[in-house]
């Protein structure tokens, strides 16, 4: 495998992207915040009085010329300050901390990354785990009776709509069974069930995107020549088809990931998961704004991050990519 | 020098590959398509053979049955393709694997996607060793490589053996497919339209390449083309199939001077010569009938312009015209004498 500067370049320019793609989608949630209603007048509530709602809006920096508040918050998108929460005593940890900094929304929202990383991560790897062996054997005994049933079954993990799947599975394996707990967060027996609803459709598009892209590969006709110069089968399918069928099947594995971040923000509410995703809903539903702006910048930020690290996992497996 | 001789003499009383009575039937889901129809031909040590004909006349899919490269279903094959004493449709695959690409090797049409675009060609020659040869070391391989890198011209070989074939020409290509040909230098090389992705110049480079390295492994030729000059340059005997079947076989000399087929007339008669200045190309009117609604009695009578009504009820044989020449067409004396 050899890196070269092209493969530098390649990289370099991706990061940049990121970068311009951030700014923009930060950008486009900072216009969209202030759309979504009246933060002063939800802190205060409706009886509230003209006065106290403005002098609230002038102190939470709403009542500032339009140019000036987009200014301030590209100047702290690059410092990394994002602002402070508008309401206080929203969370545990702004609770706990006394000083000025526990109230700056970033910190409050990387705080809440570990616990949607494990789920994620849970999440991704026992879709890969299942999904791959399961397209790879489909692949291997096409129109089968197995290869139908993986089939059906991973049309129906693509089809089933998750949070429903994730209502299902809390009314059988917690509330019937008693296997695992309603929600929750702390052991291993609490990450099952989320896990278990955000895989189905990962589960499902990798095992249907593994089986057709190996079936592609085999069809092709350096299949054929590899057959014919002797080499045995089992090595033509694992060294030869699945070499260049591994690039669908990583774009879908990215893809999916990518799914699981965002499917988050549905499935850490059901499961009161303390993740990016129900911190999201909370702020949200409050029009916290600088703490919705901190959760979403984290989320794109690690959408950025698994596109990068699908780029760079595309410049390994294909080498026509890391020329020029 | 005399010695050399006879000992050549002994080896070629038995032919390298003989193929008898091959027939491939497709099942498709509207019938049976014959591809190949009792497709016989020997091949000789060290001789080229041409087989000339249209797509769809079968041999490309006569060779798929010889290297074992046709589904099995769709495909059912029939007839004996011997190597030597081994019996190649019947014989396990663990015996035909060590055959291909050993003994018989095969070169493609379109040699960028006959190579796989994520390995290098030093893995993908390697990978020959490994299979082939275990007890091959991993630095003899490497320079097995580069060796043979070097005799397909691919310069400098040291360097470009880490390369991906899309960093190559197609001609640079075809020669990297002609290294795995005769890699484990075999005793027959198919070529399958080795040069009709190619310029034309490319093309006689790698004919000529070809012939050099014969002369260098004693290596038989089968030469699968639908271009006549290709086979009229570069083959000692000829087999030209027509609709799954041969329809006329011979020294290739032979069948190009006195021709004792319609078809084999027809095909010579499409090629423009000097002497043709001015005047219009005659073409094979019609087109190659379906494989699965094949005309009764001889398949060529819809499109020749010498059919009587006997073509068109009874099927031809081979029939004997000259000791080593032989034409499927019931009037093959009256075609050869004009």
């Amino acid at each position: 495998m050899k890196i070269n500067n092209a493969f530098f370049a390649f990289i370099l320019k991706r990061l940049l992207n990121s970068v311009i793609l951030l700014v923009i989608v930060m950008s486009l949630v900072f216009f969209a915040n202030r759309q979504i209603g009246d933060p002063a007048r939800m802190v205060l509530g409706n009886g509230a009085s003209e006065e106290a709602v403005l002098n609230l809006r002038t102190q939470m920096g709403l009542e500032d010329p339009m140019s000036q508040q987009y200014g301030r918050f590209l100047y702290g998108l690059a410092t990394g300050d994002l602002g402070k929460t508008f309401r206080f005593g929203l969370s545990d940890s702004v609770r706990a901390g006394n000083d000025a900094n526990a109230l700056s929304t970033l910190p409050i929202a990387m705080d809440r990354l570990p616990a949607t990383l494990i789920l994620a991560g849970a999440t991704i790897i026992f879709s890969v785990l299942v999904a791959l062996p399961l397209g790879l054997y489909a692949a291997a005994r096409p129109r089968s009776p197995p290869d139908r049933a993986i089939g059906v079954l991973s049309l129906a993990g693509v089809s089933i709509v998750e949070y429903w799947f994730a209502l299902v599975l809390v009314l059988v394996f917690a509330v019937q069974f008693a296997w695992f707990p309603t929600s929750g967060y702390g052991t291993v027996a609490h990450v099952v069930l989320p896990a278990l609803a955000l895989s189905l459709r990962p589960i499902g598009r990798i095992t249907q995107i593994a089986r057709s892209s190996l079936l592609d590969e085999m069809a092709k006709p350096y299949i054929t020549a590899a057959k014919g110069r002797g080499i045995p089968m089992r090595r033509v399918a694992a060294v030869h088809a699945l070499k260049n069928a591994a690039i669908p099947i990583v774009t879908t594995i990215g893809d999916e990931t990518i799914n699981v971040v965002t499917g988050v923000i549905i499935i850490e509410t059901i499961f009161g998961w303390p993740g990016i995703g129900a911190l999201t809903v909370d702020a949200l539903s409050i029009r916290d704004i600088p703490l919705v702006e901190a959760t979403v910048f984290l989320l794109v930020l690690m959408v950025l991050t698994i596109n990068l690290l699908v780029d760079v996992a595309y410049a390994f497996l294909n080498p026509r990519l890391r020329i020029g | 020098m005399a010695v050399v001789d006879v000992k050549a003499d002994m080896q070629s009383d038995q032919p390298v590959l003989d193929v008898r009575d091959l027939k491939v039937t497709f099942q498709t889901p509207r019938g049976h398509v014959h591809a190949v129809n009792g497709v016989s031909f020997h091949v000789e040590k060290g001789e080229a053979l041409g087989i000339l004909g249209e797509s769809g006349s079968g041999k490309s899919v006569s060779v798929g049955a010889i290297m074992g490269l046709l589904e099995s279903p769709p495909a059912r094959i029939e007839g004996q393709v011997n190597y030597r004493d081994t019996e190649l449709i019947s014989a396990p695959a663990s015996v035909t694997r060590s055959i291909h690409g050993d003994r018989i090797a095969m070169i493609y049409q379109d040699a960028i996607t006959s190579l796989n675009p994520s390995l290098t060609i030093g893995n993908q020659i390697g990978e020959l060793f490994k299979v082939h040869r275990p007890n091959m070391g991993r630095r003899e391989i490497q320079a097995k490589s580069i060796e043979l890198l070097e005799a397909v011209g691919i310069q400098p070989a040291r360097e470009r053996v880490n390369s991906y074939p899309h960093e190559f020409s197609g001609g640079m290509n075809q020669r990297i497919m002609i290294a795995l040909g005769i890699a484990l230098s075999p005793e027959i090389l198919i070529a399958d339209e080795p040069t009709t992705a190619l310029d034309v110049t490319v093309q006689a480079q790698i004919m000529r390449l070809l012939g050099d390295l014969r002369g260098q492994i004693d290596m038989a030729l089968i030469l699968i083309t639908h271009d006549i000059g290709l086979v009229a340059e570069n083959t000692d005997r000829l087999m030209v199939m027509y609709g799954g079947g041969p329809v006329e076989t011979g020294p290739t000399d032979a069948i190009i001077e006195r021709p004792a087929h319609p078809y084999t007339i027809g095909l010579l008669n499409s090629i423009p010569h000097d002497d043709m200045k001015g005047k219009k190309l005659i073409a094979i009117s019609g087109s190659p009938p379906k494989l699965n609604e094949m005309p009764k009695g001889c398949v060529f009578a819809p499109r020749c312009a010498m059919a009587k009504d006997m073509c068109r009820k009874e099927i031809p044989v081979m029939t004997r015209i000259a000791p080593d020449h032989s034409s499927a067409c019931h009037f093959a004396q009256e075609v050869v004498d004009g």
